[in-house]
């Protein structure tokens, strides 16, 4: 059995000041770095990618994606917040898979490595578990893996709680955090600060 | 558990082996193991080198800073964490040697943003003046609690005497930790993580050592 992923592009990016997800990220856009990241890791067999806000320009920059693989759904309701594109996209998965990994697609610097470093983890677990939130430095980082068997209570949150971490203190039992070392875990990109440092961070990787 | 793999050292590369005879093997030491830990509630995995001590883990790994490095040779107890129930000194354990236990650091005794009423008669009381020894009084504090929630002055003294205070002069802090027990005793003991008593590697041998304890 595979995973699925679902890549979260619906936001809108208030903070940034404008869309993030069609910021450049080296000689691609940061949307598709975070969905090349999920296509391009073995243990992920589909990947849903969840727009909203100018779906149409997100959509657009992913053009050259390969589908079925990848398959693009919209979030109408994207303004009620970050659960309800989690909804949109944990309904979109289909029914064959193991499990889901959520990130959210302001994290270009998660990697194929990353996904299967969580898979990983989560197959490895003994005991078994549920959730598996991968940590840098104790911080909680993405992709945070589901197993499908938690679906139902994803799309059952109410929108007036905590939403997913709701969800895992209700599981706290079942959920393992895995201490990854890996700093794109955690680097997502709120603000115009944040952009051009992991811009920079980036450029230094690569020299 | 799935965990600790024991061949830390070994797997000599034959086809690289350039050395004579009567040469001792080139041993590539293996550079991580793998550790399943449940710190403060909470199941983490993790890869980490062999020699990480339990206190580097805790800190620079997992961000959990209230544990403080004092001496890092296991005289002070700033460091003092309880596994599997017992107060350690998290700088003389290795981290791998966690593996399959139940850490508590400090972090972990407020529940839902409200202190532990340890934590809380540390500052009734007034128990601290620089600050950086109370973390480790208060799990060794904790530690004895959960196994005698009626402990003379005596056992106080004997239970925080591998922590050392280079300010206050223990009585406030003694004071403290009986205001606690006062405080636990009507209404407390329900499974809270830490309170078990499987043994690990105990510490505060240093009662006798340490006679002139006020």
């Amino acid at each position: 059995m595979s995973c699925g992923a679902v890549i979260l592009a619906a936001g809108e990016s208030r903070r940034m000041g404008k869309l993030k997800q069609t910021l450049p990220w080296g000689d691609r856009t940061v949307v598709e770095a975070a969905v090349d990241a999920a296509l391009g890791a073995a243990d992920v067999c589909e990947v849903v990618v969840v727009l909203g806000h100018e779906a149409r320009s997100v959509a657009a920059a992913l053009a050259s994606r390969p589908r079925p693989r990848m398959r693009l759904v919209v979030n109408a309701d994207y303004r009620l917040g970050m659960l309800s594109s989690v909804k949109t996209g944990v309904r979109a998965l289909s029914d064959e898979i193991e499990a889901f990994l959520i990130a959210p697609a302001d994290q270009p610097g998660i990697s194929c490595e990353d996904y299967r470093l969580v898979v990983q983890a989560y197959r490895n677990a003994r005991p078994r578990v549920d959730v598996v939130i991968p940590t840098y430095r104790g911080r909680g980082g993405h992709p945070t893996l589901f197993a499908t068997g938690l679906r139902h209570e994803v799309l059952d949150l109410p929108y007036d709680g905590r939403g997913l971490r709701d969800l895992i203190a209700r599981h706290e039992d079942r959920v393992l955090r895995a201490e990854l070392d890996r700093p794109g875990m955690v680097a997502d990109l709120d603000t115009a600060g944040d952009y051009e440092r992991a811009l920079e961070m980036m450029k230094t990787r690569m020299h | 558990m799935a965990g600790v793999r024991c061949d830390a050292v070994g797997h000599r590369d034959d086809a690289g082996d350039t050395r004579g005879p009567g040469e001792r093997p080139a041993l590539a030491p293996r550079t991580t193991l793998e550790v399943n830990v449940r710190v403060n509630g909470r199941l983490v995995t993790a890869d980490i080198p062999a020699t990480r001590t339990l206190l580097e883990f805790l800190r620079d790994d997992l961000g959990l800073t209230g544990t403080k490095e004092g001496c890092g040779k296991g005289e002070c107890g700033a460091c003092t964490v309880l596994v599997d129930g017992r107060p350690v000194n998290s700088c003389l354990m290795l981290a791998y040697q966690a593996d399959g236990k139940d850490v508590v650091t400090v972090e972990g005794l407020e529940r839902d943003g409200k202190l532990h009423p340890i934590q809380e008669a540390f500052v009734a009381e007034g128990a601290v003046q620089c600050g950086f020894c109370i973390p480790g009084m208060i799990m060794s504090a904790k530690a004895l609690l959960d196994a005698e929630p009626s402990p003379t002055r005596d056992e106080i003294r004997r239970a925080i005497s591998g922590n050392l205070c280079r300010c206050t002069g223990y009585a406030k802090i003694v004071k403290a930790i009986e205001r606690a027990a006062a405080a636990l005793r009507p209404t407390e003991r329900d499974g809270e993580p830490g309170s078990s008593g499987a043994p690990g590697e105990e510490k505060g041998g240093r009662a006798e050592a340490d006679p002139e304890l006020r």
